[in-house]
């Protein structure tokens, strides 16, 4: 087709060419300085969606690298009061030792026991540790009271059993501490599973010496007497019921519902022992259990063998709850270095969405510039062509 | 003798109009809608001499050089190009507003989720609270503002169309009276058209056809018929139509009619094209979804997350209250109603929330609910009572009073829900972090069980918070306040009052625990966990998005028609260009065809003035013969 061409529509044209190259020049200039490769999700819908979904990404990696920190704060505080704790349950463990030998006189004892009460409060202040912000470590969500209170001689527990969970992951959520009840209450009195007690009635020298286990399956918690009578033992259960008799033979284990007890020395005729199911009991009870067998002066040698069981079912308690203890420790560490894995995996995720967002959004800058020259050099052919084009005109030769 | 000089005169008097037409064209080279001109000549023929030769030259007709069929193109195109041009501005507006991160939802809405983070890992903390009432403020205000914004936008298209309506009146009077115009004088000159007042006409149209897209036609007389949409006449002849806003039938001044005389009638349906059609269509299908899809993210938010509040305890041992005021859909009446009816409608399911607004109408017997947008039908269950509403597209109606035939209501569920979203608290201890309930062991059991924290299931039970003392018999019985005997259910959990708890290890019988009300619990975090668990529940889209996936999921679509509708743009502008540049090319002026046309005719008239020259000469010596 033989295109006519009119003046105006050279004009025009060369106009919009360079209009368009303008505008282009415009939006590689705005994206170089802004370094974002679109304003708006009109330019690039589809990353613009994307970009949004790995923003939300981004921000729960954030959050919950902000509550890692936040748990390990918690955890690093629990773990060092338990660390208080264990330490000084080990001291009152070898004042115990010390106290139970035979060499150790009235005097000792009392200054044995004085800094086993000392070692208590150690380990009470620690149950009562405070947070950063002022709030009870170990009063599970009751914070702002505290958590063990010392009444009339017996530590009651005033929190609750509710320990914040924080979430550390799109599915993973972890206790930011534990509560006092966990730490501090829930433990068995005994072994954890039998506990052992003597009758302050008993006169001979007979006492308690081991308690295990034949065949733990067999053993059904409930409460037994262990009866000396004329040289021969007797075990009732509640209901007097025998479960067991036979002949005493000094340290020979009398066996019954799967527990083997080993009583040593000479019992006086109408001694008795009890074999129960341990029950829960706090940690302030069990030492101060421990404390009461050592504080006690000008004992008779009855006392003295009634003593010995006393100290041997405290120093299992002890022993049990020293063994929570470490238990409640080992799951904070358990925790920290779940926290750590957490948190490095976060950095790496958040580096990876870091860099897909940037691919997504930033401009690339060897492009743009490629882009910046090119278009500026067709601006400059589009004016330099204009100038020619429109100062050819006929009129110029007719004067 | 005479007629040489004849001759000469009439290429004298037929150059001088070439001249003048040459004149005129360079004069209107940059004359916006000018088409060129050009003098057609003729010979004059002989008129009975003795000599075989001619008359002279006359001017046949100035003609004006167009191409019907490129023109009628054009003006279909401008229509094209004016609806896309609107659209694609109107679109990246909206565009701007949804993905800026300053004005768009994404920001706030994670900010407002950051801070339920922040309460869940401080939950006692004053300072986490006011952080999560800042956020949420913040959440509502941003929600509040882009329906500001879209109501402003909303509104500023209605004042373009009443504008784009004055202005199609006016130019329809204009081409009517052009018309009239063209008639006397076509009849007038015999034979030679007003050219001037042709161009004026169809660059009246091309004004008029980037308003609302137009049908023409031509008339014996020279007039031009011009049509709208389906062929209502806008302009016939000399007579013209106005087109005129009136309120709709649920009294929005929406409708446009078409109005000629005392008659009008209304063209809402039947309007496309132009900036006119841009706008309605701009509002049509891109921002009533998204207002309407923005509505239904601030709907689910607040149901979601009251629902989730109204299950925990806030710092003075009440059951948590609203933290949102809830927004409530937007019901009109038609203007033509005649019975007493009132509708209220509730969102029941957001998840079953639609983009779409419905058409309620009772015929009498029934009602009957359609999209107003695909006109399609929708089943209604349910009695429309207050104990029964009807239930519909996610929504619960109630309808009092009574209805008579033929009443119409118009539900906007969620049209106006983004600006109806408030915070509904200030005080930070009313926020409910903490759980109702707590469980709590007897010291006297055997330390080989446990049960989990209470989970709240219904924060409605009225028994919820009653103290509760579950006394187990056996590791799977138990007993209520010491009476009944139960099982534990088969997943190890027990129901009661509307809570659930979970028994963790093997109970002995006689372990006791009890439920009671978690006054005091002020570092208990379990609500604001589940409360930030809202972020990652599918809410929407028949439970398929989350609330943040939507609001991308909006962007992207909003986003992506702003890039179709510039694409639209670019490929409509080269497509107009290319038609204007035909148009250039029959009917614009080249300034150097006319140079070369101005030297032609002044060639031409200096032979013709030397042809009289001449004749005077022959004159001259035909006198001194005689005189001598």
């Amino acid at each position: 087709m033989n295109f006519r061409v009119t003046t105006a529509s050279v004009f025009a044209q060369g106009v919009q060419a360079m209009q368009k190259q303008s505008q282009e020049l415009v939006k590689v200039q705005a994206q170089m300085a802004s370094n974002q490769r679109f304003s708006r999700a009109g330019e690039a819908p589809i990353e613009a969606g994307r970009g949004l979904n790995i923003d939300k990404a981004l921000a729960d990696s954030t959050q919950w690298q902000a509550n890692i920190g936040a748990a390990q704060d918690r955890l690093n505080l629990e773990e060092a009061a338990l660390g208080t704790v264990s330490s000084a349950l080990s001291r009152i463990r070898e004042l115990a030792v010390q106290a139970n030998s035979a060499a150790i006189g009235d005097l000792d004892r009392k200054s044995i026991a004085a800094e086993m009460k000392e070692r208590l409060t150690e380990v009470l202040d620690q149950a009562n540790t405070r947070d950063g912000q002022g709030g009870y470590l170990f009063a599970g969500s009751r914070v702002q009271s505290t958590p063990f209170e010392n009444v009339g001689g017996t530590v009651r527990y005033q929190g609750d059993a509710m320990v914040s969970l924080v979430n550390i992951g799109s599915s993973r959520q972890i206790l930011m501490g534990d509560s006092g009840a966990d730490v501090f209450v829930a433990v068995n009195s005994g072994d954890g599973r039998v506990d052992v007690g003597v009758d302050s009635a008993n006169k001979g020298g007979a006492a308690i010496k081991g308690v295990s286990f034949t065949d733990s399956s067999q053993w059904d918690g409930g409460t037994y007497r262990l009866q000396l009578d004329g040289g021969d033992y007797r075990v009732v259960d509640a209901d007097d019921n025998v479960v067991s008799s036979g002949r005493y033979v000094d340290q020979q284990a009398i066996q019954f519902r799967g527990v083997s007890v080993t009583v040593s020395g000479q019992p006086a005729d109408g001694d008795a022992f009890t074999i129960k199911g341990s029950e829960q009991q706090d940690v302030f009870t069990t030492v101060q259990k421990l404390i009461d067998v050592v504080a006690v002066y000008g004992r008779s040698p009855a006392q003295s063998a009634q003593d010995q069981t006393r100290l041997y079912s405290a120093m299992q308690s002890l022993d049990t709850v020293i063994g929570h203890v470490s238990d409640v420790r080992g799951s904070v560490g358990a925790r920290l270095n779940a926290l750590d894995d957490a948190s490095s995996q976060l950095d790496a995720r958040s580096i990876q969405l870091k860099e897909s967002l940037a691919g997504i959004r930033e401009v690339d800058y060897a492009e743009a510039a490629s882009r910046l020259s090119q278009t500026s050099t067709v601006l400059q052919a589009a004016q330099q062509s204009y100038m020619k084009v429109q100062a050819l005109s006929l009129f110029d030769y007719l004067r | 003798m005479a007629d040489i000089l004849g001759i000469g005169s009439s290429g004298l008097l037929a150059y001088r109009s070439a001249l003048n037409v040459v004149g005129q064209n360079i004069a209107n080279a940059n004359t916006e809608g000018y088409s060129r001109q050009r003098v057609n000549l003729e010979a004059r023929p002989l008129s009975g001499g003795s000599v075989p030769s001619g008359n002279g030259v006359t001017v046949r007709d100035v003609q004006r050089i167009s191409d019907q069929f490129v023109v009628n193109r054009l003006t279909g195109q401008d229509s094209s190009l004016a609806r896309v041009n609107t659209m694609a501005t109107q679109t990246a507006q909206l565009d701007t507003w949804l993905s800026g991160t300053d004005t768009g939802l994404s920001k706030s809405l994670q900010g407002f989720f950051d801070a339920v983070n922040g309460l869940s890992a401080n939950a006692s903390s004053s300072a986490t609270r006011q952080v999560v009432l800042t956020g949420a403020s913040a959440l509502t205000a941003r929600f509040n503002t882009l329906q500001n914004s879209f109501n402003e936008l909303d509104q500023d298209i209605d004042a373009r169309i009443g504008e784009a309506a004055t202005r199609i009146s006016e130019l329809s009077r204009q081409i009517a009276e052009l018309n009239d115009s063209i008639a006397q004088a076509t009849s007038k000159n015999a034979g030679q058209l007003p050219n001037d007042l042709i161009d004026q006409r169809e660059l009246a149209l091309r004004s008029l056809a980037d308003q609302v897209g137009i049908e023409t036609s031509l008339s014996e007389d020279g007039s031009i018929n011009v049509s709208l949409g389906t062929g209502q006449a806008l302009v016939l002849g000399g007579r013209a139509s106005s087109v005129v806003i009136g309120p709709d039938s649920f009294g929005r001044m929406r409708d446009i009619r078409l109005s000629s005389g005392a008659a009008s009638v209304s063209v809402t349906t039947q309007l496309s094209g132009g900036t006119m059609g841009g706008l309605l269509d701009f509002r049509r299908e891109v921002l009533e979804p998204a207002v309407n899809e923005l509505g239904s993210i601030a709907v689910a938010l607040s149901t979601a997350v009251n629902a989730q509040h109204a299950k925990g305890m806030d710092q003075y041992g009440q059951l948590g209250g609203a933290l949102f005021s809830t927004p409530s859909g937007t019901v009109t009446p038609a203007r033509g109603n005649t019975g007493t009816a009132t509708i209220t409608t509730q969102v029941s399911d957001a998840a079953a929330l639609t983009m779409q607004d419905y058409t309620l109408r009772f015929d009498g017997g029934s009602w009957q609910m359609t999209s107003t947008r695909t006109g399609e039908n929708v089943a209604l269950s349910g009695s429309g009572s207050q104990a029964d509403p009807f239930r519909a597209a996610g929504l619960s109606i109630v309808v009092t009073g009574s209805p008579a035939a033929s009443d119409q209501y118009l539900l906007q569920p969620t049209r106006d829900a983004a600006g109806q979203i408030k915070l509904a608290i200030t005080d930070t201890a009313r926020i409910a972090a903490a759980s109702p309930l707590r469980t709590s062991a007897a010291s006297t059991n055997s330390g080989l069980s446990r049960l989990s924290p209470p989970e709240v299931r219904d924060g409605a039970n009225p028994q919820l918070l009653q103290t509760v003392a579950i006394r187990f018999t056996a590791a799977d019985r138990y007993s209520i306040d010491g009476a009944g005997d139960y099982a534990v259910s088969a997943d190890g959990s027990i129901d009661l009052n509307g809570w659930r708890v979970s028994v963790g290890g093997v109970p002995v019988a006689g372990d006791t625990f009890t439920l009671s009300r978690n006054d005091g619990a002020s570092g208990d975090n379990t609500n604001a966990l589940a409360l930030l668990g809202v972020a990652e529940q599918n809410l929407l889209s028949g439970g398929r998005t989350t609330l943040s996936s939507a609001n991308s999921a909006l962007v992207s679509r909003v986003g992506s028609q702003s890039a179709q509708a510039s694409a639209q743009l670019d490929a409509q502008t080269a497509l107009s260009t290319q038609t204007q540049a035909e148009r250039d090319s029959v009917s614009g002026v080249n300034l150097d065809e006319e140079a070369a046309d101005l030297i032609r005719f002044q060639q031409a008239y200096q032979a013709a003035a030397q042809v009289v020259s001449t004749a005077n000469t022959l004159f001259d010596s035909l006198l001194s013969a005689i005189r001598s």
